[in-house]
């Protein structure tokens, strides 16, 4: 099935272009379109990962127009890591929105709001896909913009505040990119990524080739909230509605960091030369100020999101120090981060709706009388604290092994001593919400549409983490493939 | 010799029962389980005792969990000297808990203090570093719901006095675990793990990182804060936390990084030993003297235990037989005094509602006989001949005497001196003042058991040494060769 690929970013943008036909006549059509849809995408890619995974890495062309003339598309192993990731969250999203909707987005908005997540999945899958620079952008683009419309969803005013500021940081970025990609298509006359990187291979590297890395890693960096570039997220992830807060702090800024990924690693074959040390100074920096931000803070959805800044910083750490122990580390935080995450940002979103209340205070001693909410609290704040045996020890495990391999043993004390910062922020939530004497009790009421995605997600994760070799079925291919196109 | 089950069996038979307390809600059963994992605990780890006193080492199958992340358990003579202690007196806590938590008892103790335990087991079973570490981060946190027990903002605040602390030690740790697994590999199958590393700074480095992990654990000065806060828990926990599974750990794993990661060797080679003897002396006196000043009976106590872990640091680190001997035979010692003495505290506090020391007057004609144990405990601390403190002091001593650093043993007299001063006032305080009052009150068997057991068996091994002494001689052997 060679035209499934194509399929796969296809039938989203299809199902979106249909959904507000349908909604005129069939009001509860728009979920249904949805689910399905992204089952199919889940489907599709558990079966490229199982049943193809012999013949990676997977070529598409359009029409059969060979590169430099025709588009391509491109999957390799660490391209099924990332298919893998967005699917799963999303299906588990999309089917938590069921239960969730009620009050943050209205009835009449919800076909819009099913529209744009669907184009949101089209542009990530695009992404991911895309095997020359141009069509990179565009669906950059693509999900940046569906992204900035779902924050503003609720349609209240702070909320399209943040959206106008990420809007405006989102355009930065994009510029920043499209400059970028002008420069490299002028230097090396082609677009299609390995040619890129094939032809820069014998380009010796000038300031040419710096600007471009600069331009393009700050493009990416914005968008993923790399501190300093960090300043659109806290509002924007906070303000919007809970699953669209879970999409973007699993996914969205995951595709920043792939995007970085596929500058340093499939552009520029792994050298950064002197932009290295700045990269990894940023991490670092990204860490601790994360989590200073989230130790101060007192809303429970701006904990959350400025933890995203600290744990986006172990990522690119990772990245920057490229050993196999760290990109191993990057990956598996990646993907504890995105699970953790997603379940946390939900379950936020049912504590939220049903008590009315945001700041940790008025929140204290909330959760003591549903344990089932505690318990998806509490595995997925053990993994973001990175506890032993979950997924997030393992990562700052690998992460710290590979900068001590490096002979950085100040980046990997700074690792650890980031994991304690995050941990203190993790039991903070944790202890207000489970530990505190109860301002007043709450019984929360869960649907399975909200138990079952959750569920999901939390098992995945507790397995990961549990038996981290798991997660490497996935990660160590990936990590192999980054290797191979290292120069 | 491979016997995999018994090593497993220690750790995850006991586990299971812990996990099983979660899913049962009535009260006697919770009890019936938390006793049941005790007993097998010691029952298991006896077992261990006739193989491994001669020669062998039990090691289990490993379980890879990912590259690295493997877990692995096995029991040396260091291990079972730890485990048997632990487990020895694991299930006299549980017997003091069932009278002393009565009509205080939450949903989770029963639990926490089995998940807790079985965590320290762990650590002294963990036949590579990361398992090792995996169950002493375990332990930091399974700990810390019996530290805020009482949930008063004073046992919150300590509370996170204790995991700060705690914490922070581990980040250190896990930096030296990750290194020395880079560098050495992680398994205790060979001694000198560290030993192909010739950089010497950086590994003066790692030995700064583990003795910060594992040191803040034993309460070393000026790291010791936490362990006076956590006083605020129950009697039955800062029992836990002193003499049964929390600060022997950290010991435990300062032993192992002596004489196993780095090797007698390379740390003769480094140099470092004086440095080791100096901040344990420190510790030993700043110990003694806080307790001396102490009017809490319960922080004095713990003041004096942050003294008397330390007495095992010097001896380990004057590195020769007699020291390790000393040191090892004294943590028994104290573990066995110290645990009677809390347990005298408790029951004190429990019965007459005081917990200063100059409130106990006359207390010796109420309760003669929890008194009478507290008084052999108190001489067993402070290292009365015919009790295990004198046996352990005696090896303690001729540790330094025979590297010539009598300082040290000044150190020692001083200390012991200081040790009768604290402790002594509080006997005679109880026995020769009196308040009037001479009402004998009944006692009831699940106080005067634990207590008995625990401050007699310090009397009884101080004339039949022998089981301690047939494990220290392997421990010697399998680390210093001789």
């Amino acid at each position: 099935m060679p035209h499934l690929f194509v399929l796969m970013v296809v039938a989203p943008f299809v199902v979106a272009a249909l959904i507000p036909l349908f909604s005129i006549r069939f009001k509860n059509l728009s979920f249904l379109m949805t689910a399905l849809t992204s089952l199919f995408s889940f489907c599709s890619v558990l079966y490229l990962v199982v049943i193809e995974r012999k013949n990676f890495p997977l070529e598409y062309h359009l029409g059969g127009w060979v590169p430099p003339l025709g588009i391509g598309l491109y999957l390799d192993k660490l391209g099924s890591f990332f298919l893998l990731l967005v699917t799963f969250i999303f299906l588990a999203v999309v089917l938590f929105s069921r239960f969730f909707l009620g009050e943050d987005v209205e009835a009449s908005k919800r076909p819009l709001y099913y529209t744009l997540l669907l184009l949101l999945l089209a542009g990530m899958l695009g992404f991911i896909l895309a095997a020359d620079l141009f069509n990179m952008f565009v669906f950059f683009e693509v999900f940046s913009i569906s992204s900035y419309a779902l924050i503003a969803a609720s349609g209240k005013l702070p909320a399209l505040r943040a959206s106008f500021k990420y809007l405006l940081m989102g355009t930065v970025s994009m510029l920043f990119m499209l400059m970028g990609i002008a420069m490299l298509y002028s230097l090396t006359g082609v677009l299609h990524i390995p040619l890129v990187a094939k032809e820069l291979a014998n380009i010796v590297s000038s300031q040419t080739t710096q600007v471009i890395l600069a331009l393009t890693l700050i493009a990416f960096g914005i968008e993923a909230a790399l501190f300093p570039l960090h300043t659109w997220l806290p509002q924007a992830h906070s303000l919007a509605p809970s699953p669209v807060s879970a999409l973007l702090s699993a996914l969205i800024i995951k595709m920043g960091v792939l995007g970085l990924i596929k500058v340093i690693y499939y552009i520029f074959g792994g050298c950064l030369n002197e932009l290295s040390p700045v990269l990894m100074i940023m991490a670092v920096l990204a860490i601790f100020f994360g989590a200073f931000f989230a130790l101060g803070e007192n809303d429970i959805k701006l904990i959350l999101a400025h933890s995203s800044i600290s744990q986006i910083g172990y990522m690119v750490l990772g990245l920057s120090l490229a050993t196999y122990f760290s990109l191993v580390g990057g990956l598996f935080q990646l993907l504890s981060h995105a699970l953790a995450k997603a379940t946390l940002f939900l379950c936020v979103g049912i504590v939220i709706s049903q008590t009315g209340l945001r700041s940790l205070k008025d929140l204290s001693g909330a959760g003591k009388e549903s344990p089932i909410l505690m318990i998806f609290f509490g595995l997925a704040l053990a993994s973001l604290a990175s506890l032993p045996l979950t997924g997030g020890f393992a990562a700052k495990y690998y992460l710290c092994k590979g900068a001590i391999e490096k002979g950085a043993w100040v980046i990997a004390l700074a690792i650890l001593v980031g994991s304690l910062l995050s941990l203190f922020y993790s039991f903070k939530i944790f202890s207000s919400l489970f530990i505190s004497k109860p301002v007043k009790k709450v019984s929360f009421k869960l649907s399975w549409w909200a138990i079952i995605p959750l569920g999901c997600l939390s098992v995945v994760s507790f397995l990961i983490g549990i038996f981290p070799r798991l997660g490497f079925v996935l990660i160590e291919p990936a990590v192999g493939a980054l290797l191979r196109v290292v120069r | 010799m491979t016997i995999p089950f018994l090593p497993l069996a220690i750790v995850f038979i006991p586990l299971f029962f812990g996990i099983l307390i979660f899913f049962v809600s009535h009260e006697q059963f919770k009890l019936a389980f938390a006793l049941s994992a005790s007993l097998f605990g010691l029952f298991l780890t006896s077992l261990c005792f006739k193989y491994v006193t001669s020669g062998y080492i039990l090691t289990s199958d490993s379980f890879i969990l990912a590259p690295d992340i493997v877990l692995l358990f096995r029991i040396d003579a260091l291990s079972l000297f730890f485990a048997l202690i632990t487990t020895f007196l694991w299930v006299l806590t549980v017997l003091f808990s069932v009278k002393y938590m009565e009509g205080n008892l939450k949903k989770n103790y029963w639990a926490f203090l089995t998940l807790s335990t079985v965590s320290a087991l762990g650590v002294y079973l963990g036949g590579n570093l990361i398992t090792l570490f995996l169950f002493f981060e375990f332990l930091t946190l399974f700990t810390y719901p019996l530290v805020i027990y009482a949930g008063t903002d004073e046992a919150q605040a300590s509370g996170g006095k204790y995991l700060l602390y705690l914490l922070a030690g581990e980040v250190f740790l896990l930096f030296a675990v990750v290194a020395t697994i880079s560098f050495g590999g992680g398994s205790f199958s060979k001694i000198g793990m560290l030993s192909s590393l010739s950089d010497f700074r950086f590994l003066r480095f790692l030995l700064l990182a583990y003795v910060l992990g594992f040191g803040i654990k034993t309460a070393l000065f000026p790291l010791h804060r936490w362990l006076i806060g956590a006083t605020v828990a129950p009697t039955p926990v800062t029992g836990l936390l002193h003499a049964v599974a929390v600060v022997n750990t950290g010991i435990y794993g300062l032993i192992r990084v002596v004489y196993h990661i780095f090797g007698l060797d390379l740390i003769s080679a480094l140099g470092v030993s004086n440095l080791l003897l100096w901040i344990a002396s420190l510790t030993i006196i700043f110990g003694s003297v806080a307790a001396f000043r102490q009017d809490d009976l319960k922080k004095r106590l713990a003041y004096s235990t942050i003294a008397h872990i330390s007495y095992t640091l010097l001896g380990v680190s004057v590195l020769n037989a007699n020291g390790l001997v000393g040191g090892l035979i004294h943590l028994a010692s104290h573990a066995l005094a110290k645990l009677s003495l809390f347990f005298c505290a408790g029951k004190i506090y429990k019965e007459t509602g005081k917990t200063k020391v100059s409130e106990l007057s006359g207390l010796g004609y109420q309760m003669p006989l929890t008194l009478v144990f507290f008084t052999v405990a108190s001489l067993a601390l402070i290292g009365v001949p015919l009790t295990l403190g004198f046996l352990s002091k005696w090896y303690l001593w001729m540790g330094p005497l025979e590297t010539q650093r009598p300082l040290f043993i000044l150190v020692l007299v001083i200390s012991t001196l200081l040790c009768a001063f604290y402790l002594l006032p509080i006997v005679s305080r109880a026995f020769f003042r009196s308040n009037g009052k001479i009402k004998i009150k009944k006692v009831s068997w699940f106080y005067l058991l634990p207590i008995g057991v625990t401050s007699l068996s310090s009397l009884f091994f101080g004339v039949f040494p022998t089981i301690f002494l047939n494990l220290t001689r392997q421990i010697v052997q399998f680390f210093l060769g001789g």
